[in-house]
């Protein structure tokens, strides 16, 4: 029996499910700020992945809801880069790779932002022209786990060979929103220019640039630009006395951004696991 | 001196006094399938010689190109490296017989000539001061064009790159008939984007590295050459070393190095795949420009032989790949 297409359209909107979805994703979001400005690095890593995998849950009944697409990316790109990418480059590569599938399904919404991973270098780029600051974050999130997965997949000449659209995403977010994340499109594009040899392209005059700027945009508060400085400029200089003072400066500074508050602890704890490194990198 | 301190010194002297490090270089990245295979063969090392050597990575370009590189081994302050055929060729310059023109026609053939004439290119390298930890191919070396190309002829209208100081490019362009314009490595990019140049060559893997591919729309089959590559000790710390622990690292390396060449074989082949996902086209060249290759590969060839090579090496070179392929031949029309 078929039930005339109207009555379904409007059980369906309707349902219970539905507004009880509606009602948590404002929940959700708020959440998102929580897990920011939680100060036990340890807490934050063990309750991230059943949130992740609620939103996951969510997003399998309303798999067009925008906000929870975002909070995906976001919070699968933040649990990759904060928690795994040390200890577990592997698990890591996944959840960037996730990361990125919720990002690309984000922007797919537009009709000209689909099917970016085929999608040629100069469609992509002129698509990006059409695009406004409040599209900032969503393409931010998107190139962020792009970056992340292509970082940790190097062998992979299928990675490596979306490696020019991540940054063009990026170069968008720093034309639209370039403060967006705490100077978040400075230290993605600072250590993109200082992680690459400059055969490739690197430029270590460019990324001290990005990074200085990156650190600028807090006035040096958030203690994860000085890390990323350190980790991918100072070691692409060779530079073992600026590595130090930014690692020192991470680890001595009391972090006071509230909503920086996970950041800046994990950014310590990287810091020292960093200096643990030094005679290896330098 | 006492039984018992001649007995501590036995003891003491079985004791590693301090681990030998031996400081490598490479352009490849951290985290490439380059990187992760001599990490691997670190840790074999320093497990079979119970922490006595070990290998300490300059990756990523962080110790300069391989001009840079090469000069750094000379004066001591780096030990290996991982070099091409520039690097190659400034040391030991009848080993860029290896790069020359289309000389080879499908790896086996590759693999032959290492075979028969390894031994030979590693005294090369040895009277130079080298010593050969093993062959890392870089890979078949093709054209990439912003316009359609099915042969010689399309080809002398494309604006062609031409790394400068490359003789052998240079001579395999002038044998077909194309007038390049010489740039270095770090200025192409710039140069396709200008409009300067519209054609550049490289193996997929190192095109796709490069991003080169995002200016371009076609990619030729047929290669021009295959580029060698390979991994250098200075034999100044191969002699420093006690003879058990050379002998250690050459047994260890050479399986190492045919596994990355299989690997970057493997990897050229799948960076083909992507950059057709990317939206490059592959352009097969005719029966008729085949011919026209073959002919301007022997042209080239020629005219570099007392350059860098001899023309008799080169010839016995080409000899040993008539046979192989006249033997190959009956054996395959024998099954």
């Amino acid at each position: 029996m078929k039930a005339p297409a109207l009555v379904l359209l409007l059980l369906s909107a309707c349902s219970p499910k539905t507004a009880a979805l509606r009602a948590v994703v404002p929940l959700l979001d708020r959440g998102s700020t929580a897990f920011d400005a939680e100060p036990d690095p340890q807490l934050a890593r063990e309750a991230l992945p059943a949130q992740l995998k609620l939103l996951e849950s969510l997003l399998e009944s309303e798999p067009g809801n925008p906000r929870l697409r975002r909070l995906a990316a976001q919070g699968f790109g933040g649990y990759a880069f904060l928690f795994l990418e040390d200890s577990d480059p592997g698990r890591a590569r996944q959840m960037y790779r996730r990361g990125l599938e919720h990002g690309l399904a984000l922007l797919g919404r537009r009709q000209a932002l689909r099917k970016l991973r085929e999608a040629e270098l100069s469609a992509l780029e002129s698509a990006l022209r059409g695009l406004r600051p409040n599209d900032a974050p969503d393409l931010f999130w998107t190139a962020y786990n792009w970056g992340g997965w292509i970082n940790l997949a190097k062998d992979s000449p299928e990675a490596v060979a979306e490696l020019p659209k991540a940054v063009a995403l990026m170069r968008r977010v720093q034309e639209l929103s370039p403060g967006y994340y705490f100077g978040g499109p400075d230290l993605f594009l600072g250590a993109y220019y200082a992680s690459r040899p400059r055969l490739l392209g690197g430029d270590l005059g460019k990324a001290k640039a990005h990074f200085d700027s990156a650190v600028a945009a807090t006035g040096g508060r958030f203690l994860m630009a000085k890390l990323l400085y350190a980790r991918y400029y100072a070691v692409a200089a060779q530079d073992s006395e600026l590595f130090k003072r930014l690692n020192a400066e991470v680890e001595e500074t009391p972090g006071v951004m509230p909503e920086a508050r996970l950041a800046d602890a994990v950014a310590k704890m990287k810091a020292k696991k960093l200096m643990e490194q030094i005679d290896e990198l330098f | 001196m006492s039984y018992f301190s001649a007995a501590l010194l036995c003891l003491l002297s079985a004791v590693p006094s301090k681990a030998e490090t031996v400081k490598f270089a490479t352009l490849a990245p951290e985290g490439s399938t380059w990187m992760k295979v001599v990490a691997d063969l670190d840790k074999q090392l320093q497990r079979k010689s119970s922490g006595a050597l070990k290998f300490k990575f300059y990756p990523g370009g962080v110790s300069g190109d391989e001009k840079d590189v090469v000069r750094k081994m000379r004066m001591g302050q780096l030990h290996a490296a991982g070099v091409t055929g520039v690097g190659l060729g400034s040391i030991a310059p009848e080993l860029r017989v290896l790069d020359a023109p289309f000389l080879f026609k499908d790896s086996s053939e590759v693999d032959y000539i290492l075979k028969r004439f390894g031994g030979e290119f590693a005294s090369a390298l040895e009277a130079k001061g080298y010593v050969l930890l093993g062959w890392a191919e870089v890979g078949w070396v093709h054209l990439f064009t912003r316009a359609q190309v099915s042969g010689p002829t399309d080809l002398r209208s494309v604006k062609m790159w031409v790394w400068e100081g490359d003789p052998i490019a240079e001579a395999a362009f002038e044998a077909l008939g194309v007038r390049p314009i010489p740039l270095s490595i770090a200025d192409v990019m710039t140069s396709l984007e200008t409009g300067l140049v519209d054609g550049v060559y490289g193996s997929p893997m190192a095109v796709v590295a490069l991003q080169w591919f995002t200016k371009t729309k076609h990619v030729h089959a047929a290669p021009l050459a295959n580029a060698m590559g390979a991994v250098l000790l200075t034999k100044k710390l191969y002699d420093s070393l006690p003879p058990d622990q050379g002998k250690l690292l050459l047994e260890l390396s050479r399986p190492a190095m045919e596994r990355l060449t299989k690997l970057s074989r493997e990897e050229n082949r799948q960076a083909m795949e992507a950059l057709q996902k990317q939206g490059l086209k592959l352009a097969r060249p005719s029966a008729q420009a085949l011919k026209e290759y073959e002919e301007a590969g022997r042209q080239a060839r020629r005219a570099l032989a007392g350059k860098l090579y001899s023309a008799e090496l080169l010839d016995r070179v080409e000899k040993a790949l008539e046979y192989f392929r006249t033997s190959r031949h009956g054996k395959n029309t024998k099954d």
